[in-house]
């Protein structure tokens, strides 16, 4: 069957497809606004004409390289082309600013090709194994991730963290604005229509990402500072291509992003966003200099985005197994499939007449995930030159692309005036030592931990809420996995300081790893 | 660096192309789009449509069912106008925002029509939480296009019931069972067919609020639901595989696609119809020797055998109605779940 897939993937309009797919994901994804989800979205009716292979490759492509495209911009501008790009924006832009923006271009798009390709091979071979997981997770297990996640904004606080949590709890407030999920009620709408849908994710991200920075760098100018770069770093140096030491210790981050960015992925609803964010926490808390993340580590680029790229293999095996799209993309997928008679199911991979189809995408997934990485490490050495141009000429043409970008997402003026807003809100915000990403973190995990929460009243109202928690190992080990990461850093403060106070040789020893 | 200025300020003007392609200029896509060389009937006495472009609108966002559905048509649509027909996503508040930008900021001049839908658009003016402004009797009705009736199915490796009088009698002896929809109140047509059934079988059910089918569809395999309430054409691919089995249909004739499922009036004797439908309406105020082009041609594209054939092979059956008998259909609708929710 894998063979007769790769003898379907040498057709020339499954090839025109993979790179067509690959490079226009790419492009697509760099621009804010325009996210992998809308890219196929869009795609779909184009592919009505295609054959089934070909359709959903160009499909399959688009997703993971338009993720891939989303780190470019997000290093380079601060401006995350996708929502699962935020977490890499910080470091890469502060790489950017040292002039080392080459080197974290490579990084992310080196991560991005293995990720995706881990997750691709995922997908192959252990696909039906692990599509059980997905039906694992019920609205407890979903309601305790989304708080888990929510504990992630601990690290994202910067220096300040009262600041930070204050910037999580607006987040939370932002979620609740729409329909009461239970009741249907208009929350915090004052009345407008557009906001029963809650406020849009994208246009608030690039507005308080993007359009914050952008008045920034108009600071800046008028300080009489020209580009991007900070003073002491006015030519770009290095190489895109990692070399082995440099490669070395980001192998334990790329391979434990890929694991969680296949788990998340694999789980529905929660997409590349998600688990960008929870690797680069798990990748933070693992490491010995957390305080290099946010600050230009290459460890945080490569959790980021190895996960991100990860997350779309692992949404696609609950998709093509169970017919349950693993994320909202693979969501906007499951239409695009059943139009080419490629209806979900373990039928799929054993029927002659689909079987074949579905090997050729997986492979084609995989070419894909490869040819990205290749075509981003060609281009990114002219790429990276962005960081060269006059901020002058670089703001307005961000302020161009943010519009556009959050027009786009529903073809709505309204979602351009949240941005406008959300652009005002992340200056003053950062302005005064407030971090904008646990913002946009409670806005994604806000809503899941409500929604599922509520849920779980529903599903426990007979059994009791403590009964059902029990006999759920998952809940209970999520649980304990929550109460380690609210009070571990609490525990090792306490253990430490003992340890100083029995032992003053530790205090000479600690001081010297430093 | 002159070379890079003008290589970003190229990058920028493809970029706005490309976004304006998506954008403002109403061709998110090129499927609806056909040259204007079509040999179909011209209007008489009329130059409409002048070979201008035509807007069918759809609540609902792009890649999704109803856009599909919209999609399809208006490909058609073009092909019998001689013209080009694209498909625009207004989205927001369940298909709401759309419908109340067509009512009060739309020119009636009859280049825009529009997806309506039931339930939502039959029971938005009856949501007690959240009441709409409008509904079916405000727009001019075209016709009926997919009518997809609600089923219900429960998983094959249950312990405790393994067919639809199993299920009964375990319902009645528990009182009460968990289900989940994508909302609790009138405008969900799960929830209603929910209550309908549940009424009538003299029994209680709990139902929890999800994200969709897909949602309910992975309650019910992971144990968290005792059976899962859908819409057929959301539902036979899964039954075909095996991963759960349908009890029953909601409809007064077997479905077409499932016929070897009862409907809950074979099993009863009592009649329950539910379902979610799509059609097509404009705006009243259109005049009238357009209306008559522009619906006859959405008639003869939605009966069009290439197009139903399309949508058979995604499960979905063609229920062309128009005029009385698609007003009065839709009145209907609104009344059984007015009935069910006693508003």
């Amino acid at each position: 069957m894998i063979a007769q897939g790769l003898v379907l993937l040498t057709q020339p309009d499954v090839i025109i497809a993979l790179v067509v797919g690959t490079l226009g994901g790419m492009f697509i994804g760099a621009m804010p606004g325009l996210s992998a989800s809308m890219a196929v979205a869009l795609l779909i009716p184009v592919t009505f004409s295609m054959s089934g292979a070909a359709g959903i490759t160009l499909l399959v492509a688009v997703y993971t390289s338009a993720i891939y495209g989303g780190s470019i911009t997000a290093c380079l501008l601060h401006t995350p082309g996708t929502p699962a790009s935020a977490a890499t924006a910080a470091d890469g832009f502060a790489l950017t600013k040292q002039g080392k923006g080459l080197k974290a271009i490579g990084t992310a798009t080196i991560c991005s090709m293995i990720g995706g390709t881990i997750s691709a091979f995922a997908l192959l071979f252990i696909a039906p194994a692990l599509s059980q997981v997905a039906l694992k997770f019920s609205s407890l297990e979903y309601f305790l991730i989304g708080v888990f996640g929510l504990t992630i904004i601990g690290s994202l606080a910067g220096d300040n963290m009262m600041k930070g949590l204050l910037s999580g709890c607006l987040g939370l407030l932002i979620g609740c604005i729409g329909l009461d999920i239970q009741s249907s009620a208009p929350r915090y709408c004052f009345g407008v229509l557009e906001l029963q849908s809650g406020v849009q994710l994208v246009p608030a991200m690039i507005g308080l990402f993007s359009l914050s920075q952008v008045m920034f760098s108009i600071e800046d100018v008028a300080k009489g500072k020209s580009t991007v770069l900070d003073d002491n770093a006015k030519n770009l140096t290095g190489s895109p291509l990692l070399s082995w030491p440099e490669l070395r210790p980001l192998l334990p981050t790329i391979a434990q992003s890929s694991i969680i960015g296949i788990l998340v992925g694999i789980l529905p609803g929660a997409g590349g966003d998600i688990g960008s964010w929870i690797s680069y926490n798990t990748a933070k808390n693992a490491s010995k200099h957390p305080e290099e993340f946010g600050h230009g580590s290459y460890v945080g680029i490569a959790a980021s985005e190895t996960a991100n790229n990860a997350v779309t293999g692992g949404a696609l095996i609950p998709l093509l197994t169970l017919g349950i799209p693993g994320s909202g993309v693979a969501a906007i997928m499951l239409g695009g499939l059943m139009i080419k008679g490629l209806n979900p199911g373990y039928k799929l991979f054993t029927d002659p007449v689909t079987g074949p189809v579905v090997y050729c995408i997986i492979i084609a997934f995989a070419a894909a995930n490869v040819l990205m990485g290749g075509c981003g490490l060609l281009v990114c050495k002219q790429v990276v030159k962005i960081s060269t141009v006059k901020m002058t000429i670089l703001a307005p043409l961000i302020i161009a692309l943010s519009t556009v970008g959050s027009y786009a997402v529903r073809q709505s003026m309204f979602d351009v005036y949240v941005m406008l807003i959300f652009g005002v809100i992340g200056y003053f915000m950062r302005k005064y030592g407030f971090a904008t990403a646990p913002v946009v973190l409670a806005m994604i995990l806000g809503p899941i931990a409500e929604t599922n929460f509520r849920q779980t009243l529903v599903i426990t109202k007979r059994t009791g809420l403590l009964n059902y928690f029990l006999t759920r190992p998952i809940s209970i080990c999520l649980a304990i996995l929550i109460v380690v990461a609210l009070f571990s850093p609490l525990l090792m403060k306490i253990i430490n300081k003992k340890a100083i106070a029995s032992d003053p040789n530790v205090l000479a020893d600690t001081a010297h790893e430093d | 660096m002159k070379k890079v200025i003008s290589l970003v300020a190229a990058l920028a003007l493809a970029l706005s192309l490309v976004s304006c392609g998506s954008t403002p200029s109403p061709s998110s896509s090129g499927a609806g789009s056909t040259p204007p060389n079509s040999s179909a009937p011209q209007p008489t006495g009329s130059s409409y449509p002048n070979g201008k472009n035509i807007v069918l609108y759809c609540g609902y966002s792009a890649g999704g069912s109803s856009d599909t559905l919209c999609r399809l048509t208006a490909a058609k649509v073009g092909e019998i106008l001689g013209t080009t027909c694209t498909v625009e996503n207004v989205t927001g508040a369940s298909g709401w925002v759309l419908w109340n930008q067509m009512m009060e900021s739309t020119t009636p001049d009859g280049y825009s029509f529009f997806l309506i839908n039931s339930p939502n658009v039959t029971t938005g003016k009856y949501d007690v939480d959240n009441p709409m402004k409008y509904d079916q009797n405000d727009f001019e009705l075209i016709c009926n296009h997919v009518t997809d009736s609600n089923c219900m199915a429960i998983r094959v490796d249950d312990s405790r019931f393994s067919d639809w009088d199993s299920f009964v009698a375990y319902w009645k002896q528990e009182g009460t069972l968990i289900t989940s929809a994508s909302g609790l109140n009138i405008t969900s047509d799960d929830a209603t067919a929910d209550y309908l059934m549940s009424n009538d079988l003299g029994v209680e059910v709990d139902i929890i609020a999800s994200g969709g089918s897909s949602d309910n569809i992975t309650f019910l395999l992971n144990e968290t639901t005792d059976y899962v309430m859908g819409n057929v054409s959301e539902m036979v691919s899964a039954h075909n595989e095996g991963q759960y089995k349908i009890l029953c249909v909601f409809a007064e004739e077997r479905d077409p696609n499932l016929p070897d499922v009862p409907t809950y009036e074979e099993l009863t004797g009592h009649k329950i119809i539910g379902c979610s439908s799509r059609g097509y309406a404009m705006l009243k105020d259109i005049p009238d020797d357009i209306k008559q082009v522009l619906s006859d041609a959405i008639k003869q594209a939605v009966q069009d055998p290439e197009l139903i054939q399309q949508l058979m092979d995604i499960y979905t059956t063609t229920d062309y109605r128009d005029g009385q008998d698609y007003t009065d259909y839709l009145n209907e609708i609104t009344d059984t779940a007015r009935a069910a929710f006693g508003l």
